[in-house]
């Protein structure tokens, strides 16, 4: 009986994670002007606008280049950060750890107009540069946090065999400890992606007139309009985020390197 | 050596005065709204400014919400040569000194402008004007006479979120319908509590999808919007109650950290004449200028002509921004 009810609540939560999605590609599909569910008729022509608008295309292309960029640079900062809060003997390190952290405490739109300020006051005229700089700032912890946690729980057997085989610190890192730690490191890179992907109130900042990330394209879109277009590329995306989920999980085996993360 | 390589040591010289010549010309950065006002920017103007002008456009969409915070922080790097704004915000950019002094003197154009869309009447130089109409469902209120028909306990009225321009104009006009003004507001937060149901919508086109998907019967809402929704075949009305209308002068500034001032006042000046509102007036943007003619059927669906125009009214600026914190605050308690 109890497995019965889980079951309906777990279909519950499912269909109420699915319905939007219904609703938006649904909508997609409608041949009215304006966004409408069920849909009247079906016609792709909302698509091909959307394939049409060189500005949603470019700013697909920045957002893309952004993700990836700022999860590497994350990475870069991130995992050898994770490694020194490992160690015992590191003085401060809950302090350390709480610093490591804080983007994630401060609300976005402070770190946004801090950083904006920053810039102005340094003189940085590079508006990818500093989107690049903002997202890294703030997707860092996911990977402190996931990849941390993958080295706390990692068995410190596998180095201590390791050392015995006379093997060196470094040669320990990047032949025993990294190869261990990688599912949770793909993880990190992949959350880092799409939070930076999917990043808006930073961006809205630091955008430039020639450098947009596509929520910022969508946002400043749907302030004024809301048509099937709209639709159409949020079902592109929803599309495209599935692919690379399925992808991921295919290829890298995402759900171990997150359920490490989670513990 | 061969003509080939010649050609290729050449080519790049022969391109050097067009790169050099495109190198030269000015550029300029204007922020202006999204949807069908960039539509009209790109399609419409643009390509017939720069083409009359020798000056390159760059274009950045963007509300004017975030304008103020940013060019506060850029101090003496604006990040646009031009923005578009509404009055009210252009009224708080110029209690921040953010703007560059009045250039009108120097624009040929703002001489045919209504007086009431110019500074010293408004802190942008208006190229657009709107009204805000009692629109309404007919199939729920076939008639509206009164902004107070939004207060029939029958239909779902559309409540503008105060961060908007219209918001604190609704609000205004709430206060003002029930024995407040503009320094005394609470008549109109307690007018808008004692509604049976309402929906708040914070944009233009939330409030269209509300009216698209038939989840508000009425609302103050643009004309030129709910002709648009009209046009689409809605069951819409657009009514001028007989209390009267108010609306908002929307127009272009320049900051005072502007990279390229001469040539931001030439666009404003290009902002003010007949062959830009010309172009926006075909999508149902009302004119400032007093030379633009549209045909007859066209003019009947816009706000148009002396009497239209000059009569608009604003909400009081002076009397509801400082309070505009508070009022927000309190908003978000309140009214959510």
């Amino acid at each position: 009986m109890f497995a019965r009810l889980l079951a309906l609540a777990a279909s519950g939560v499912v269909i109420f994670l699915l319905l939007p999605l219904v609703v938006i590609t649904g909508a997609s599909f409608t041949t009215t002007e304006y966004v409408t569910f069920p849909p009247q008729g079906f016609t792709l022509r909302w698509y091909e606008a959307l394939l049409a608008r060189a500005d949603f295309l470019a700013a697909l292309r920045t957002s893309v280049i952004l993700g990836v960029l700022a999860a590497a640079s994350a990475a870069a900062i991130g995992i050898p950060a994770a490694i020194g809060l490992r160690h015992a003997g590191l003085p401060g390190r809950a302090l350390l750890r709480g610093i490591a952290m804080a983007p994630l405490t401060l609300p976005t739109i402070v770190t946004a107009v801090a950083l904006l300020q920053f810039y102005y006051a340094i003189d940085l005229d590079a508006p990818l540069g500093g989107l690049l700089i903002g997202h890294t700032l703030i997707v860092v912890p996911y990977c402190i946090r996931t990849v941390g946690a993958a080295f706390e729980r990692l068995d410190p057997a596998l180095s201590e065999a390791a050392e015995s085989l006379g093997a060196g610190p470094w040669r320990i890192h990047l032949r025993v400890t990294l190869p261990a730690v990688l599912p949770s490191i793909l993880a990190a890179l992949a959350f880092m992606f799409v939070t930076s992907f999917d990043q808006v109130t930073l961006s809205v900042f630091l955008a430039g007139p020639d450098v947009v990330p596509l929520p910022v394209r969508l946002y400043t879109y749907i302030e004024f309009a809301i048509d099937p277009m709209l639709a159409a590329a949020s079902a592109s995306l929803v599309v495209l985020a599935m692919l690379v989920v399925v992808l991921c999980q295919r290829l890298l085996r995402l759900d171990r390197g997150l359920f490490a993360g989670a513990e | 050596m061969t003509l080939r390589r010649r050609s290729l040591l050449a080519a790049p010289i022969l391109a050097m005065p067009a790169i050099v010549s495109a190198q030269e010309r000015p550029r300029i950065t204007i922020q202006c709204y999204g949807g069908l006002f960039e539509k009209t920017m790109r399609e419409a103007v643009i390509p017939d400014f720069s083409a009359a002008h020798g000056i390159d456009v760059t274009l950045a969409v963007e509300d004017d919400v975030t304008i103020l915070p940013k060019l506060r922080a850029a101090r003496g790097r604006a990040p646009w040569d031009v923005c578009y704004c509404d009055n009210d915000i252009a009224v708080l950019g110029q209690q921040m000194g953010v703007w560059a002094e009045d250039q009108s003197a120097q624009m040929p154009n703002a001489a045919r402008i209504y007086p009431n869309c110019m500074p010293p009447a408004t802190a942008n130089y208006g190229n657009v004007v709107f009204e805000y109409a009692l629109v309404h469902n007919t199939r729920k209120l076939p008639v509206a006479a009164s902004w107070l028909d939004l207060w029939r306990d029958d239909i779902v009225p559309g409540i503008p979120h105060i961060t908007q321009s219209y918001g604190l104009t609704f609000l205004y006009l709430a206060a003002l319908l029930h024995g407040g003004n503009g320094r005394n507001l609470d008549p109109g937060f307690a007018a808008i509590k004692r509604l049976k149901k309402f929906r708040v919508y914070k944009n233009v086109s939330e409030g269209l999808a509300l009216f698209q998907q038939g989840e508000i019967d009425a609302a103050l809402f643009y004309n030129h919007r709910a002709q648009q929704m009209l046009d689409m075949g809605l069951p819409i009305a657009k009514t001028r109650p007989k209390e009267g209308t108010w609306g908002q002068h929307t127009g272009a500034q320049i900051p005072k950290a502007a990279a390229n001032l001469a040539a931001a006042r030439t666009w404003v000046n290009h902002s003010l004449g007949t062959a830009y509102q010309g172009a926006f007036a075909k999508n149902l943007y009302g004119p400032t200028n007093r030379d633009v003619t549209v045909p007859p059927e066209l003019a009947a669906r816009l706000v148009y002509g002396a009497e239209r125009v000059e009569g608009i009214r604003e909400a009081p600026w002076d009397e509801l921004l400082p309070q505009r914190d508070a009022l927000l605050e309190r908003w978000t308690r309140e009214i959510g």
